[in-house]
């Protein structure tokens, strides 16, 4: 399509433009701002897309400014090689009037050819949107403002795609295919989740063929369980049956019988031999008893001769000691009378003896007293030295380190006076006349004096002289001074008046300390318990002089000792009668006792003897000896009987054989137990059994079985096709989806192919990227690098999309879809150089289109070779 | 004395068809018991003297004690004498299903022919010699003690057994449980009462298996009878009339749809010459569709499923192949790639995914119906 005149009349500001003889290639529509530029791509818009009764908003927008009036455009352009003319006024008088081939179409028939002839829809009431509307026009005209925006394809999308497909083949699928994928894609999701996990109802088919096949196995499992209890029922009657059929528990009881019965044999047997036993018994006690009483009688005659026998030696044992005792008592008061005859004469010795002592001690007690006051004597004459010692030592409270201390002083004096003396200033004085001085109140006649200080000598008749000694005396006077008053102070302190009398009072002290211990010692030698002792025992001696008698006589030592020897004697000879008396008298004793205890014996005899006499006559009066002998020997028979018939009966019994008949009845009672327990629990577990299979026959497991056999054969197959229909739904959704895409990288490339030259002028190696779906603008790919076309600069953006229009252009124009472009100012964001380069651009493509430039930059495009309109 | 009896045989009182899902399967189920009712007023109808059941009237031991009283329920319109004879499925066990009848059933018309000893009918004219199965499966011929069984003379005699006769059935039947096909001469029978083969035949002189009453399974033939047994007098032949009491038919069809056209299939189905709403079919397709051919049979086969008791359709041999038509239908550009690589795959035997490629190629043709058809 070529547009070649244009007229308008009052559209919005546009009072009356007329542009004639437009170029088929580029044409630039030059107009300042306000011009009404854009103005005229309105008017163009309604003039061809909208219906010429539209009324509205539309209508009014095409009015002029403040007026009513009848907004007409006409247009002459040329289509598929035939000219048309196209009248269009709104507003109060609309009309459409389309002139071409030889036709002529008024009113809506006018706009119904317009919109075959160019190929675009309308909406179904008001006004048209060019995206949406315009067809390919939508896509080729693009308004002041919006060229940096890639070409919209909603109204062009079939025109685009079957340019494409005219030039790719059918490789597209077409929005019929579109269709097709999404179902696939649907179907897919209904089997399988985005991991590819089956899910919804296949996942459910497949979970509930295993949850049947478990409750198959659970059915087979107790079904295998339910046939095993039948078996078992029938191997348990199979059992009871051969029990009775054999009559086997029959047998068992005649047996335990038969065994019983030869147990009763053998008990009356066992009460033979008890029977026996005890007349066994009964013999043996009988013939104790007569044996016993027959040895009874014997020992009481025994008894008998033994007690008259025992009578007669106790009879003479006791004449005997009677004896004895007379002889013994005889001795004994000999023995008195000797006895008695030694005491007088010890008697006599002593009292001799006595007053021989007497004496001597008198004598010992004078020889005491007198020893014992010499020795008080020399005692308290100790005891006066010892206390002088210590009155002596308590006098004098002085030691060596004292006397010692004195004696340093004086020494320090001596070397401090010296030492004055020496420093001192030596006055001698010789007087004249006998003249006199007086130092410090002292009368000096002849002699020296040493001064150590200042000292005012008056020298009578002269006057006084004033000496005053050097450096140094007057501190060494001091000193001597000071030791001077130290030792003075030392004495005072020891109540001494001077050195020597100090020394003296030492001598004496050490002199009384040195004695002390002697006296001492000698003073304890003496009196070791103390005077007073001394004294006391002295006075206790005296009191016993006292008392005794005046000595009588001389007594000699020898004469005592012979007194002892006597009374010694004497003592001895008492001593000896005294034993004699003694061992008498202990004799006669004895033999006293002796006799108590032999009369004692023979009473005991003669009792004994007459009751063992007493009882041989009262048992031979119950029985005679001879008839206990009688009794005797018929219990020895008896009893020889009794053992011969229990032999008798042990020997049968044994020949019964005891043992074995208890262990046979003892068999047969537990075999018989045995057996009927185990048909008690044989029928307790039939009975079981039957409650049990009947309980779960009930169930209906071999139905359940079957059912579930057939339900899982019906499942298996279903999810069989399940599996199927899955494993389709993958296929077909990725064979769909696989083949969509590898149709796709073809799908774009002729409008890849047509871009292709204008952007080498632009910029070389670079590519526009369509989205594949929408077939929109989405990217730019220059140096390699893939920039999303939102991503560009505003001047990138214009560049390309211009591009991408003439490339698509180039496209439709070539499948017969042919459009003019009708740019509004398109390149305002380019730099110069690009500018340029798009001008090459616009060039070329106006080889093949007619391209409309509206712009308000008339020096942007006076370069560019296009006829130049101004408006 | 002519003695007159019902042999059937194999009721199975108590399967499941758990493989027919819904109310179809329960139908089936409750089926069996009907069917028996249906015999039982028969027999009344027809004044026999006994109904003999030759084994495996429950299909189960373990049935439910439900099963059981509904099936004694359904003996209640003949008021004669009922021989039960254990079969496999219901076999004498020590504890068997028979001992919960024999507690549940109050009537004293119902013999359990658990031994194998005589049972007199009609006061002595005629003896049933049973040969019960004590074990699910027994290796030995149960039926030998029938030659050594002694009866007065002028008696009928009547064999009462269950399993496989020998040299006269498919040889995987005979594997258990097998009864001597000379059996009724070597024993002077009269007749011989047999039951496990599901179908209606006389296999042997005087030897009939009455087949199932009511149909369970496609592969039986001539089954859905019972006989009614007429013996004059002792040595007569027995005159044997079928008689068909089944409720439902089952059928199975195999069709080959050879030129594309799947309309074949439903003429198939049409021409059943049963009632369509008492008919369970098992349907097996085999050939080549188009992919619309293959839409449009679903649809079809839908709509059978509807007026048919059961269809089960086994199409594992059914191939579609996209046709050029197809593929225009689906479209062009990457579809029509898709589709392409969908039909190598579906024809590569190697890969190991035809049968997936091929469901893949109905979804996606399915999709395409769904989406309105459009291109």
């Amino acid at each position: 399509m070529k547009l070649t005149r244009i007229d308008v009349t009052d559209f919005r500001k546009l009072a009356r433009v007329t542009i004639e003889r437009l170029a088929p290639g580029l044409n630039v529509i030059v107009g300042d701002n306000e011009a009404g530029k854009s103005t005229l791509l309105a008017a163009l818009r309604a003039a061809l897309f909208e219906r010429h009764r539209v009324s509205g908003q539309a209508v009014e927008e095409m009015q002029p400014y403040g007026r009513q009036a009848r907004p007409t455009i006409e247009i002459d352009f040329a289509k598929g090689g035939a000219s048309y003319r196209l009248l269009k006024a709104f507003g109060p008088r609309p009309e459409a009037q389309l002139i071409g081939e030889g036709k002529q179409w008024q009113g809506d028939a006018a706009d119904e050819e317009l919109a075959r002839i160019l190929a675009f829809t309308r909406p179904g009431r008001g006004e048209s949107k060019p995206e949406l509307h315009h067809g390919v026009f939508g896509m080729m005209w693009v308004s002041q403002g919006t060229s940096h925006q890639g070409p919209a394809l909603d109204a062009a999308r079939e025109q685009v795609a079957s340019a494409l497909e005219r030039e790719v083949g059918a490789v597209a699928g077409g929005e019929h295919g579109r269709v097709l994928l999404t179902l696939a894609q649907e179907r897919l999701e209904q089997f399988w989740d985005s991991r590819r996990r089956p899910r919804g109802d296949y996942r459910k088919a497949i979970d509930g063929l295993a949850a049947l096949r478990d409750r198959r196995d659970d059915a087979r499992q107790r079904l295998a369980e339910l046939d095993a209890d039948i078996d078992q029922l029938g191997e348990v009657r199979l059992r009871l049956e051969t029990y009775n059929a054999e009559g086997t528990i029959e047998h068992h009881r005649q047996k335990l019988l038969d065994a019983e019965q030869a147990v009763a044999a053998l008990e009356g047997l066992q009460q033979q031999v008890a029977n026996a036993n005890s007349a066994l018994d009964f013999a043996r006690r009988a013939h104790a008893d007569a044996e016993q009483r027959r040895t009874a009688r014997q020992e009481l005659k025994q008894a008998g001769r033994q007690a008259a026998v025992t009578l007669d030696d106790e009879r003479a044992a006791e004449e005997m000691r009677r004896a004895f005792l007379t002889r013994a008592s005889a001795e004994a008061e000999a023995a008195q009378a000797a006895l008695q005859e030694a005491l007088r004469a010890q008697q006599a010795a002593a009292t001799a003896l006595q007053a021989l002592q007497a004496a001597d001690a008198a004598r010992r007690v004078r020889h005491g007293v007198a020893a014992g006051n010499q020795q008080l004597a020399a005692a308290e004459d100790f005891e006066r030295k010892r206390l002088d010692a210590l009155a002596v030592i308590a006098a004098n409270a002085i030691d060596a380190g004292a006397v010692a201390k004195l004696d340093e002083l004086a020494t320090a004096l001596r070397d401090a006076t010296s030492r004055l003396e020496a420093a001192g200033v030596r006055l001698e004085f010789r007087p004249q006349f006998g003249g006199a001085a007086e130092v410090d109140g002292v009368i000096v006649t002849d002699g020296e004096l040493v001064v150590a200080r200042d000292t005012a000598v008056h020298l009578f008749g002269y006057g006084e002289i004033h000496v005053r000694p050097g450096g140094g005396v007057a501190n060494l006077e001091q000193a001597a001074k000071a030791t001077r008053c130290e030792l003075g102070a030392a004495l005072v302190a020891l109540g001494q008046p001077d050195i020597d009398a100090a020394r003296a009072a030492w001598e004496r002290r050490r002199t009384a300390e040195q004695e002390l211990p002697f006296l001492t010692r000698s003073l304890a030698s003496l009196a070791p318990e103390g005077l007073d002792r001394l004294r006391k025992e002295l006075e206790v001696l005296k009191a016993e002089l006292a008392r005794l008698p005046p000595p009588e006589r001389d007594v000699s030592p020898d004469g005592i000792e012979a007194a002892q020897r006597a009374h010694g004697d004497a003592a001895q000879a008492a001593g000896e009668a005294r034993r004699k008396a003694e061992a008498a008298s202990h004799a006669t004793h004895d033999a006293r006792s002796t006799l108590a205890v032999a009369t004692e014996r023979l009473t005991a005899a003669e009792r004994t003897e007459q009751q063992v006499r007493g009882s041989l006559t009262a048992a031979r009066l119950v029985a005679a000896d001879t008839e206990l002998e009688a009794q005797e020997q018929a219990a020895t028979e008896a009893l020889d009987r009794a053992r011969a018939a229990h032999a008798a009966a042990r020997t049968l019994l044994d020949g019964a054989e005891p043992d074995i008949a208890i262990l046979r009845r003892g068999m047969a009672q537990k075999a018989l137990d045995g057996l009927l327990a185990s048909v008690e629990e044989l029928k307790g577990k039939r009975i079981a059994l039957e409650a049990s299979l009947q309980a779960r026959g009930r169930e209906g497991l071999g139905e359940q079985l079957a059912e579930l056999d057939d339900q899982i054969t019906l499942e298996e197959q279903q999810v069989a096709r399940s599996h199927i229909d899955a494993r389709a739904a993958v296929l077909l959704h990725d064979t769909l989806a696989q083949a969509q895409r590898e149709t796709k990288e073809r799908w774009l490339r002729p409008i890849y192919d047509r871009a292709r030259p204008y952007l080498e002028l632009l910029h070389t190696g670079s590519e526009v990227v369509l989205d594949e779906d929408t077939m929109e603008l989405s990217a730019f790919r220059r140096n390699n690098e893939v920039e999303p076309f939102g991503g560009l600069s505003m001047g990138a953006r214009e560049q390309v999309a211009v591009i991408t229009r003439l490339a698509l252009a180039d496209l439709l124009s070539e499948a017969g879809h042919t459009s003019c472009l009708v740019l509004d100012d398109p390149l305002v964001n380019a730099d110069q150089r690009r500018l340029e380069r798009m001008h090459l651009v616009l060039h070329k493509a106006a080889e093949r289109h007619q391209i409309l430039i509206l712009t308000c930059r008339e020096r942007d495009y006076l370069g560019l070779g296009g006829q130049l309109v101004r408006l | 004395m002519s003695v007159r009896f019902i042999h059937t045989a194999d009721w199975q009182v108590g399967k499941p068809f758990g493989n027919v899902l819904g109310d179809a399967g329960a139908a089936l189920r409750r089926q069996r018991v009907d069917t028996v009712a249906a015999l039982a007023r028969l027999a009344s109808e027809r004044q026999v003297d006994a109904v003999l059941v030759a084994g495996d009237t429950f299909d189960s031991n373990e049935v439910e004690d439900r099963t059981i009283y509904q099936l004694l329920t359904s003996l209640a319109p003949f008021s004669g004498k009922w021989v039960f004879l254990p079969g496999n499925h219901d076999a004498a066990l020590p504890h068997s299903v028979w001992t919960r009848l024999r507690r549940l059933s109050s009537g004293t018309n119902i013999v359990i022919a658990e031994n194998p000893s005589p049972i007199v009918l009609r006061d002595g004219a005629a003896v049933i010699l049973p040969a019960p199965l004590k074990r699910r499966r027994e290796s030995s011929d149960l039926t030998g003690w029938l030659d050594h069984a002694e009866t007065p003379p002028g008696v009928i005699r009547i064999g009462l057994a269950h399993g496989s006769v020998t040299n006269r059935l498919p040889a995987a039947s005979e594997a258990t449980n097998a009864i001597a096909d000379t059996r009724a001469e070597t024993a002077r029978l009269d007749y011989l009462a047999l039951g496990d083969w599901h179908g209606t035949v006389e296999i042997a002189p005087r030897t009939w298996y009455p087949g199932t009453p009511e149909t369970d399974r496609h592969r039986n033939n001539a089954s859905g009878n019972v006989l009614l047994v007429e013996v004059d007098h002792a040595g007569a032949a027995p005159r044997v009339e079928i008689i068909s009491v089944g409720a439902f038919a089952w059928r199975r069809l195999e069709v080959s749809i050879l030129d594309g056209d799947a309309s074949v299939v439903s003429s198939a189905l049409r021409s059943l010459d049963t009632e369509p709403g008492r008919t369970v079919v098992d349907l097996a397709l085999s050939g080549f569709v188009s992919l619309a051919e293959r839409y449009r049979l679903e649809t079809e086969l839908t709509q059978w499923r509807a007026r048919l008791h059961h269809l089960n359709v086994d199409d594992e041999a059914l191939r579609e192949e996209p046709t050029a038509d197809d593929l225009d239908a689906l479209g062009s550009g990457f579809v029509r790639l898709a589709v392409e690589r969908l039909g190598a795959t579906a024809e590569d035997a190697a890969g190991g995914e035809q049968a997936t490629a091929r469901m893949a190629l109905r979804l996606l043709y399915l999709d395409h119906m769904r989406a309105g058809g459009r291109k």
